[in-house]
């Protein structure tokens, strides 16, 4: 494999990984920012065991993949310093701005509000999650910008030298690949958050968890919320086709259209194959088929009806077997859009070899190849492994809000059984299930107060 | 501009240096639970030194990079590691995890140690504005002197130990110290390389956003600090349920 071929492999490998996390993110919150809004403005512990529980698997997805994120960052540098040279002018300043008014306050706010709770006042804190989700479609909104101006340069002036200079920001968020492509992919996440509700809530429903009535409630809300969802991607995906189209004739145009974008491309960048690769059709294909069939999740609202969707146990199943679909869908539909504008690193402007950092040599490329996306690979495996097994716990049955006492015993209903000493007394209580949690529920738990404030995190 | 960049690197490095260090020298799980709760504040600003870099100095951005990838990578794979640790200590409690976490401390710190003395010592510093890679390409380069990088490695390895050793002993004049030799650090390696800023039409954009978004987080930052001041208090008996299991105090039942 060339240099080039190894340092595609490896940017590919990096965002596909990056955006199975950030879909979990991105819809995980907006839907926290719903369920602690109803507690705080309700008062219903209810919607406080709802937000502590899906705000523990949030949690566990932020702080795996929050590492992603840097690693596709930096491989700008890395392997894409021609691409920082001619167009670091107009292609860094999203990406800058997306750091910092997005990505920095965000982690930080997360943090305030992962060890804020129960120190900090309701409302304050619930203002924090409304921060959070902010700063991340902030995020989305930026990153979606850089991307589009990959898609199709625009707001650019060129000079002799190749170099390009920042001539209009606006029109980086007015580009005909960004209005579409950015409430898809919102709409998109906001979907796969309703898909994990209800995918999750069917799973204890299945087991027949004694926590009915929570779940129940997260599989209604889950449901209606992917089928939403579900209609405003299929929306916001179609409507892109004409702004694509008008603007990469080798993605979606028609033959001539096509054919007069090649002769051009020849006479500009020499002789070369640029027609998009075969996978970039193949996976539209699969991936509207798959939206189509995520779409029919509205059949199921009807089942609400005396609670028919839980009690014929067949749609529950169905969900179930459909968790992982939004995220094959959006690989597919990056793979269509990145795919879609080969061979260029910016759309008619910068071809790939020239865009890559010269010098580069094939081994220890490949040998960070290796490195990096079998620790990526391991990070995301263990992220599904640890949501499983959180989703599966289900979640602690009394709300915990007691502000620690200054000598630092609280009363904590739903401490693993390993954190208070496998070899003392209390290791006979075993609290592995609601249930069982349940049944223990008077058991106190003391822990040193070391302001970790993360009992909430670790049932 | 500069003031910007070297604020988010050197916040980058004093903070995260906290995290890196006290991974380093930690005995006690308790030890790894005092930075937590700063931990992901204090790694942002890798991410902010970084889109700065890329926004406001992209050249120089590809070629830093692009001529110290392997320390770089090194470092990156050791940030990747301690942060994923970090994280998953929040859910689940073994010592295979704080393991994990100071290796990560280490290969981060020595990384990042090794780049640093390549950029300032290496034969990129203070080159000519050449032609983009020709840092990589220049045989002299290849050749490598690895003096410095390995000299900086395990400076780094020391300092960082010794910041994290301070704060966990609540050492607030070594930590003060340590700080500043960081600082000194970065201003020095920042003073030896050449700066290619962005086009002026970038920086006009760029710029402005940043001097009112640095002083916000570090306000906000510190808000944080203040709100988990009493974790930064000395704690007689800080360890009495972290210890391992054999040790732990037996509660009644």
């Amino acid at each position: 494999m060339s240099v080039l071929d190894i340092a595609r492999l490896q940017f590919a490998t990096t965002t596909i990984i990056h955006f199975l996390f950030v879909l979990v993110t991105l819809g995980l919150v907006t839907l926290l920012v719903a369920m602690q809004t109803a507690w705080a403005v309700t008062g219903r512990d209810k919607w406080l065991r709802h937000t502590r529980f899906w705000g523990r698997l949030y949690v566990i997805n932020y702080f795996l993949g929050i590492a992603t994120g840097v690693v596709l960052e930096l491989q700008f540098g890395l392997n894409w310093a021609g691409l920082s040279h001619r167009l670091g002018n107009v292609f860094g300043t999203p990406l800058v701005i997306e750091t910092l008014v997005a990505f920095m306050l965000e982690s930080t706010f997360l943090g305030l509000w992962i060890f804020g709770f129960g120190r900090l006042p309701k409302w304050l804190h619930t203002a924090l999650i409304w921060l959070v989700a902010l700063t991340a479609y902030v995020s989305v909104f930026w990153i979606m910008a850089a991307n589009s101006f990959l898609q199709n340069p625009v707001g650019y002036e060129q000079g002799p030298d190749g170099v390009i200079r920042l001539a209009d920001l606006g029109a980086l968020v007015t580009n005909p690949t960004f209005v579409m492509a950015l409430p898809h992919v919102v709409t998109g996440a906001i979907m796969t958050g309703g898909f994990i509700l209800a995918g999750i809530s069917s799973w204890q429903l299945l087991r027949r968890t004694t926590d009915r009535a929570f779940f129940r409630t997260s599989l209604r809300l889950g449901v209606v919320v992917a089928f939403v969802g579900s209609l405003f991607t299929m929306g916001f995906g179609y409507a892109q086709f004409a702004f694509v189209t008008s603007v990469q004739p080798t993605k979606f145009g028609d033959d001539a259209a096509r054919e007069a974008a090649v002769a051009q491309f020849t006479e500009r960048f020499g002789p070369g194959d640029y027609d998009p690769p075969a996978y970039a059709a193949v996976s539209l294909g699969f991936m509207i088929l798959i939206g189509t069939a995520l779409f029919l999740v509205g059949l199921f609202m009807p089942l609400f009806f005396k609670d028919l969707i839980i009690r014929l146990r067949v749609p529950l199943v169905l969900l179930l077997l459909a968790l992982p679909l939004p995220f094959v869908a959006a690989i597919l539909g990056w793979l269509t859009r990145e795919g879609g504008r080969q061979p260029f690193a910016a759309y008619g402007l910068l071809p790939l070899d020239e865009a890559i950092t010269p010098g580069l040599s094939a081994g220890p490329m490949m040998t960070g190849y290796v490195a990096f996306t079998g620790i990526l690979a391991v990070l995301a495996l263990t992220n599904w492994a640890l949501i499983a097994r959180a989703a599966h716990r289900g979640a602690p049955l009394a709300p915990d809000t007691a502000i620690p006492s200054a000598a630092g015993t609280v009363t904590h209903i739903a401490a693993p059984a390993h954190r208070v000493g496998a070899g003392g007394r209390v290791a006979t209580v075993e609290r592995d299930s609601p249930a069982s949690a349940r049944r223990n529920g008077s058991a106190h738990t003391t822990f040193a107060q070391n302001g970790e404030g993360l009992t909430w995190l670790s049932y | 501009m500069a003031v910007l960049l070297g604020v988010l690197v050197v916040g980058y490095f004093v903070l995260a240096g906290l995290d890196y260090g006290v991974a380093m020298v930690a005995r006690e799980r308790s030890d790894y639970d005092r930075i937590a709760v700063f931990f992901l504040a204090n790694e942002v600003w890798l991410v902010g030194a970084a889109g700065f870099l890329i926004g406001a100095y992209p050249v120089s951005e590809g070629e830093l990079f692009g001529a110290h990838g392997v320390p770089v990578g090194v470092a990156l794979l050791g940030v990747v590691t301690v942060t994923a640790a970090y994280g998953m200590r929040l859910f689940t409690r073994g010592r295979v995890l704080d393991a994990v976490a100071k290796i990560g401390g280490i290969v981060a710190t020595a990384g990042w140690g090794a780049a640093l003395a390549g950029m300032a010592f290496g034969s990129t510093a203070r080159h000519d504005p050449a032609p983009l890679g020709s840092a990589l390409l220049d045989p002299a380069a290849a050749s490598g002197n690895l003096t410095p990088s390995v000299m900086g490695a395990a400076v780094a390895v020391v300092l960082f130990a010794v910041h994290g050793w301070a704060f966990l002993n609540r050492r607030w004049a070594a930590l003060g110290a340590t700080s500043a030799a960081i600082v000194a650090a970065v201003l020095l390696v920042g003073w030896r390389l050449q700066w290619t800023p962005a086009d002026a039409a970038t920086l006009d954009v760029v710029v402005p956003i940043a001097w009112v978004v640095v002083p916000l987080l570090l306000l906000i930052q510190a808000i944080t600090w203040w709100m988990f001041r009493d974790t930064l208090r000395p704690l007689p008996h800080a360890a009495s349920h972290e210890t391992p299991p054999d040790r732990a105090p037996r509660i009644p039942a």
